[in-house]
């Protein structure tokens, strides 16, 4: 090999080495400022010794010119880029510093004006010379920049010796390599400003493996912190440099295509071709650079558009799967694939005992488990309702001990609540991510989205898990939720006519044990059995209408139909279940019926279902003494009921709430006889559904502490307008 | 059936259903050491209770405009001698518990009740006295 082999051989190395050592780091580095700033200074150096090798090998002197020119616009940022990174990597935050950096930068941004738009006075010519075939002379500013760059360098270097001095252990050696892998590229690199003055000494032309040498270095520094399964990054480093050096060529080809052949035919203007070419790189970079990121997100490393994609999914399908173990599964098998993640969890609200679920799972150890409401780590998210994100070393040391210890269970980095109505209905768990890489700002910054989207997706198909047992049921469960509520004082009023039923019998053995009918006549003794079996029976009627009264209501009713309803007679029936109920705890119940009210049309158990949901939650807002009001009355061609109660009231920001399914402040009421009274959060929310579906209407107004007032209306039964008409 | 003690005893029962007072008043009427008192709301039972002091007081809980809780709640420390039977249909487990441990009742029947184990209860409690 000649020495003009060595020369390119070690400038393709130092290219395709720094691309690696570029994408180890994209890949690989965990601190994202460092990793940005690297890259940056890496592709410089890529990009410098790329262009070398066309510089110094094509045949034409204007594109070697235009190589020139493309190679120093990149090298003219590796001082400044490199004092960039190494405040950075060193913790500089000092202000002297960071304007010695700016004014770093706008040196070399006049020395890239210069040679991009007057480049005569930074590269002078090309010529042949040293057995190249054109290779540079420099221009008057050539050597004040050749002194800036080694000046700033050996800046550089001293801020970095000082880094290494105050530092120990594992950073210090790491510091060290770093160090010694700058020196080794720095010092090679001056292999390639030797010719430039006509000198071949040493470095010359050795020197760019020194530049190579400084990425292995670089990696092998960065590595000796972490152990990377090295085979798989190789394998897609390589696949991922081949296509980032098919697109250098292809900026290269077409710039220099257009050079040749457009000179061939007419005379241009060497500055003009240039321009052209400079442009078309430019035009041509950000689709490359676009198809690349693409190409490398899908195939290679999956990450960063990902997250957009996973949003589309999310939004498409998860909607539209109704049950809700499928939409977690679908969830975290998504998020699963799309973030590779190690581990992850979906922990959701149980509606039927205010406790929560793990629904899915994988690789946790916490899977099936559950947790009462009270649970101080879900507690805890409730409170907070914000994402805990563990790789922020500073949120992971604020966190109290116990959380931290729960999100460990679920290997846990990121823990979002998921929210509906600002209420938790559930929990969000992603593990780390197989890569041992953190989570980009841009996935960060996606989370509250997709956590949105999730509750939303989980939210619904809870309903609908409810929904599809038909409404019927649906309403059916909301009813005997209300009616279990009444459950001591019905059985209160089975247990009375049981209570004279056997004292009925008691009475007939007690005077037979005390020899009373002794002296008794037959016809006595009958009359005596006969009285007693008559107030047994008079009981079991009792007893019998009790029941009845309570399975009409309990009964499953059919399919809503339209028939003539009365209002009044509707409103009695509701009574009748819960009239001892009031009775006993003081309420009065204060009836203004106008009379002679048309029927209505609706379907009368439904009716009798919304008042007693509606009368039964007035009980409950009484907590003391207090009056439930009704009254019925015309307005235009409805009848409308209202049912007043002067209980607690609801606030403004829960009377928007009271016709959501699930939404309940009952859990903590506790009525006067110490029993706790717990709502499902279904029963106005029923009553609405029901009233719409047959054509009515509801609405309330409500006051705290003054009471609140529901009015029903349905509509006037057509047959009974035209009566009136 | 007890031994008669010697003088009379007074024993008041407390219910707002009339049949059950009845069925008493007829049982207790074949025991002449027993007189029967009854009322059927909680106030005039709290009236006869504090002029007559019966030995014995039987109380139903729920009934309408003054509850047996609050009767007994008057009741008990006015007459430290009289023992106190409820019979209630309630079957909440916290009411029964607050009647026998915080107030204090001699006796706590749940409906329906079987005539004879009650009477014989009163009885027992006379006998105590």
């Amino acid at each position: 090999m000649t020495t003009i082999d060595h020369f390119h051989l070690s400038a393709i190395l130092t290219s395709v080495l720094n691309v690696l050592l570029v994408l180890f780091v994209l890949r690989f580095a965990r601190n994202r400022g460092l990793r940005t700033r690297f890259v940056w200074y890496g592709c410089a150096i890529s990009w410098w010794a790329f262009f070398l090798l066309p510089f110094s090998r094509v045949d034409d002197p204007n594109l070697s010119y235009l190589f020139c020119q493309l190679l120093h616009g990149s090298s003219i940022f590796i001082p400044p880029l490199f004092i960039h990174f190494l405040f950075c990597y060193l913790h500089i935050n000092e202000k002297r510093e960071w304007s010695i950096l700016k004014i770093i930068y706008v040196i070399s941004g006049v020395f890239w004006f210069f040679d991009i738009l007057q480049p005569k006075y930074f590269i002078l010519s090309v010529t042949h010379k040293l057995g190249f075939p054109y290779f540079m002379n420099p221009g008057p500013l050539y050597l004040f920049w050749m002194l800036t760059f080694f000046g700033i360098i050996i800046y550089g270097h001293i801020i970095l010796l000082k880094g290494i001095i105050d530092s120990r252990g594992m950073i210090r050696n790491q510091r060290t390599l770093f160090f010694i892998g700058n020196a080794l590229g720095y010092f090679g690199g001056i292999g390639t400003f030797l010719p430039v003055y006509d000198k071949t000494c040493f470095p010359y032309p050795y020197g760019v493996y020194g530049v190579a040498l400084f990425s292995v270095v670089t990696a092998y520094a960065s590595m000796r912190f972490k152990f990377i399964d090295i085979e798989v990054i190789i394998k897609k480093t390589l696949v991922f440099a081949g296509v980032f050096g098919m697109m250098m060529s292809v900026v290269a080809g077409v710039t220099s295509l257009m050079q040749s052949y457009v000179s061939q035919f007419f005379k241009v203007d060497t500055r003009l071709s240039m321009s052209l070419s400079v442009a078309a790189a430019i035009l041509l970079y950000d689709p490359v650079r676009k198809f690349l990121v693409e190409v490398t997100d899908r195939y290679l490393f999956q990450k960063k558009d990902d997250i957009k994609v996973i949003l589309n999914q999310l939004a498409g399908n998860i909607i539209m799967i109704l049950d809700i173990s499928q939409v977690a599964d679908k969830i975290l098998a998504t998020l699963r694939e799309a973030l590779r993640l190690e581990s992850g969890a979906i922990i959701i609200k149980d509606e039927k005992d205010k406790g929560y679920e793990v629904l899915e799972s994988f690789n946790i150890a916490a899977a099936g488990g559950r947790y009462d409401g009270g649970d101080i780590f879900l507690k805890y998210l409730g409170e907070t309702k914000r994402i805990i994100n563990l790789e922020n070393a500073e949120e992971k040391n604020t966190l109290p001990a116990p959380i931290l210890g729960r999100l460990q269970d679920f290997r846990a980095v990121l823990c979002i609540p998921l929210l509906i109505h600002n209420e938790l209905i559930g929990v969000l768990t992603l593990g780390k991510k197989k890569s041992d890489e953190e989570y980009t700002s841009e996935e960060l910054d996606y989370l509250p989205t997709v956590a949105s989207q999730v509750s939303i997706a989980l939210s619904n198909a809870r309903l609908y898990e409810i929904l599809k047992k038909s409404q019927v049921d649906f309403a059916q469960q909301a009813k005997m939720a209300a009616i279990g509520t009444l459950s001591a004082g019905i059985s209160h009023e089975i247990k009375n006519p049981l209570n004279h039923m056997r004292l009925a019998v008691g009475m007939l053995r007690l005077n037979k044990r005390l020899g009373v009918y002794n002296n008794f006549t037959k016809d006595q003794f009958e009359g005596e059995v006969f009285n007693a079996v008559e107030r047994i029976d008079v009981n079991i009627t009792r007893a019998t209408e009790v029941i009845e009264r309570l399975s009409s209501f309990a009964k499953k009713p059919k399919e809503l139909k339209l028939e003539p309803v009365s209002l009044e007679k509707a409103l009695e029936k509701a009574f009748r279940l819960l009239d001892r109920e009031l009775e006993h705890y003081g309420i009065a119940v204060q009836k203004s019926y106008t009379a002679d009210l048309p029927l209505v049309s609706a379907d009368e158990h439904a009716v009798e279902d919304v008042f007693l949901n509606l009368l039964v939650n007035a009980r409950h807002a009484i907590k003391e003494k207090g009056t439930i009001t009704v009254g019925t009355c015309l307005r235009g061609h409805a009848v409308e009921v209202a049912i007043r109660d002067t209980g607690c009231g609801i606030s403004p920001e829960n009377l928007e709430k009271i016709f959501d399914p699930f939404f309940t402040t009952k859990d903590t009421t506790r009525n006067p006889d110490g029993e706790s009274v717990k709502g499902t959060g279904l029963g106005l929310f029923i009553v609405r559904e029901l009233i719409k579906k047959l054509g009515g209407r509801i609405d309330v107004e409500s006051e705290v502490g003054k009471g609140t007032c529901f009015r029903i209306t349905f509509p006037v039964l057509q047959e009974e307008l035209a009566k009136g008409a | 059936m007890p031994d008669s003690p010697e003088k009379m005893s007074k024993v008041l029962l407390i219910d707002d259903e009339e049949d059950v007072v009845e069925f008493f008043r007829q049982a207790f009427s074949h025991f002449r050491h027993v007189k029967f008192f009854s009322a059927v709301r909680a106030r005039q039972g709290i009236e006869i209770a504090t002029t007559e002091k019966p030995e014995v007081i039987m109380m139903d809980l729920r009934m309408p405009e003054m509850g047996g809780e609050d009767a007994l709640r008057q009741l008990k420390p006015q007459l430290p001698g009289t023992k106190f039977v409820v019979m209630t249909g309630w079957d909440a487990d916290q009411i029964k518990e607050r009647i026998i441990t915080e107030i204090g009742v001699d006796a706590y029947f749940e409906k329906p009740v079987d005539l004879e184990r009650v009477i014989t209860k009163v009885f027992e409690l006379i006998m105590v006295r």
